[in-house]
């Protein structure tokens, strides 16, 4: 009896994009070239011309995949409200779209063996966390794949009873949602005085934006639980997991990552750089150096985890919720520690509960929150810490939301700040 | 590691996991796992690949992990059987996923 053996997960890739992916063929990546000699791919490129990223190794369905990734609307009927997020095309393909942080919509479609191969990936590395996680006692909370999707985001208590009463009933070990969800949920709990009891519940999986440490700590900690930080995409499922020192582990069984700076170099370790994806077990439309809106850095790694032999920590913000100022640019998150801490230690605006601030041309911003009894304290405050940190005069709209108005856009993924310039 | 022992497990899991209203004994070897009578979604095949790994203390290598693997109860059992140390299994080649001649 013998064993294979192993190969280079990346060098296998490369070698089938190579022979198989018009694009990457007609680029001459045909023989076997190293990574850095394919090109990079951007999501506007793929979403543009599906067809030159669809493996030849499908081609008898291509043109009608095509066709079906392009149309107006590929989601089935609403079940009860709620709209699968997930599709089939034919009996072996799956269809799921994204709009990604950054806004640009882009549908993604894998075979049932790209989902086989990336979950088998994903578990791997939850098993590392975890050697009792398994699906069966994973909630997704927000990722319901093919079935219709439970309102999450109605907040009403009635509602949030039933989804926790289905969790606990479920057993469910780990729950994997966004942490905003998860705040709002808490609000209300905290608000209405009940708690819901989930014995079994041992760790949360949080996914889309990151909260700081303690935040995270704080809220898992509400559920009896330990905080897991799941860096993800559409395009390619899991890129990384956090370990229990909070160390973003690569998952090297799925993806290859590169971190590269404004001149398409490869950084050195703890430089800050943009995020390049390329998935090693997607073969219907498999991403190769899939340029991301995502910045972050190598890190040593420090823990003894078993989760994956490199490291990466995120910068706070991407590339879409980048703010651009006459004398600096900075990231959302930084926005916001720089604008709103000095807004709200002025003890402006107690009854905010909800702000969104998007800027829509250098100098331009519109500002979102629920009703307030003094708006113009607020703006005057967000003006002047606003030029004092971008370094120019800016201009702010202040638009009030309905609590409906405040559910939707809640539901849209919405980053804090936002540009749109 | 007794052959039968394998098939008996894994058979048992997916009445298990699939609700399946059957004794081990009815299913055969060569039952298909993608068919129509017994079919493993992904998820399932995911759990039932764990549960394989905790019980017999494997990890399958990447090389061999595709759906392939789940094309009857005699073919994954074949995967277990290999990477164990002391059980007398066919060769491995069978289940390897190459994606060179795939490719070709």
């Amino acid at each position: 009896m013998r064993l294979p053996t192993p190969i280079n997960l990346l060098a296998a890739q490369l070698r089938y994009v190579g022979r198989n992916v018009p694009y990457f063929r007609e680029s001459g990546c045909d023989g076997g070239q190293p990574v850095e000699e394919f090109p990079f791919t951007f999501k506007s490129q793929i979403r543009n011309n599906y067809a030159s990223f669809i493996s030849d190794e499908f081609r008898d369905e291509r043109r009608q995949l095509v066709d079906f990734l392009t149309g107006e609307n590929i989601h089935g009927e609403a079940v009860g409200g709620a709209r699968p997020q997930e599709v089939f095309f034919g009996d072996n393909i799956v269809v799921a779209e994204t709009t990604g942080t950054s806004g640009t919509p882009l549908r993604c479609p894998k075979t049932l063996e790209d989902r086989f191969r990336l979950g088998v990936g994903i578990w791997r590395q939850r098993r590392s966390v975890d050697s009792q996680a398994r699906p069966g006692n994973l909630s997704p909370m927000i990722h319901a794949g093919l079935t219709p999707l439970k309102n999450m985001w109605d907040c009403d208590l009635s509602n949030l009873k039933l989804i926790y009463k289905e969790i606990r009933e479920g057993g469910y070990r780990w729950l994997h949602s966004m942490a905003h969800l998860l705040q709002a949920h808490v609000e209300v709990f905290r608000r209405e005085g009940w708690y819901p009891e989930l014995p079994e519940l041992k760790f949360i999986e949080f996914t889309g934006h990151f909260l700081h440490r303690k935040e995270a700590t704080s809220l898992s900690g509400f559920f009896g639980a330990q905080s897991v930080d799941y860096y993800a995409m559409l395009e390619t499922w899991a890129v990384a997991i956090a370990c229990r020192h909070g160390v973003l582990h690569i998952n090297e069984h799925n993806v290859h990552v590169e971190i590269i700076d404004e001149r398409d170099r490869p950084v050195r370790i703890g430089e800050l750089g943009r995020i390049v994806v390329t998935s090693l077990q997607e073969r219907l439309l498999p991403f190769v150096r899939y340029v991301t809106d995502d910045f972050g850095m190598f890190i040593e790694k420090a823990c003894d985890c078993k989760l994956g032999t490199k490291a990466l920590a995120l910068a706070e913000g991407r590339s879409g919720n980048l703010i651009k100022g006459v004398s600096r640019r900075v990231f959302g998150d930084h926005f916001y520690d720089g604008v709103l801490r000095g807004v709200f230690r002025g003890g402006t605006c107690p009854d905010l509960s909800r702000i969104c601030i998007r800027q829509i041309a250098p100098g331009d911003f519109v500002v979102q929150t629920n009703a307030i009894r003094e708006p113009t304290e607020l703006m005057t405050a967000l003006k002047k810490e606003t030029e004092k940190l971008l370094g120019g005069r800016v201009r702010f709209q202040h638009i009030v939301l309905t609590d409906t108005e405040v559910a939707a856009q809640e539901r849209q993924k919405p980053w804090l700040f936002r540009c749109e310039c | 590691m007794n052959r039968e022992l394998i098939l008996i497990e894994i058979k048992t899991l997916l009445i298990s996991y699939l609700g399946l209203p059957l004794e081990p004994g009815v299913i055969a070897d060569d039952e298909p796992l993608l068919g129509n009578r017994i079919h493993v979604t992904s998820l399932v095949a995911i759990e039932i690949l764990t549960a394989l790994e905790d019980r017999f203390d494997v990890q399958f290598p990447d090389e061999i992990i595709n759906l392939g693997l789940f094309a009857s109860v005699r073919r994954l059992g074949d995967a277990v059987a290999a990477l164990l140390p002391d059980t007398d299994s066919p060769q491995i080649q069978d289940h390897v996923r190459d994606w060179e001649q795939s490719a070709e």
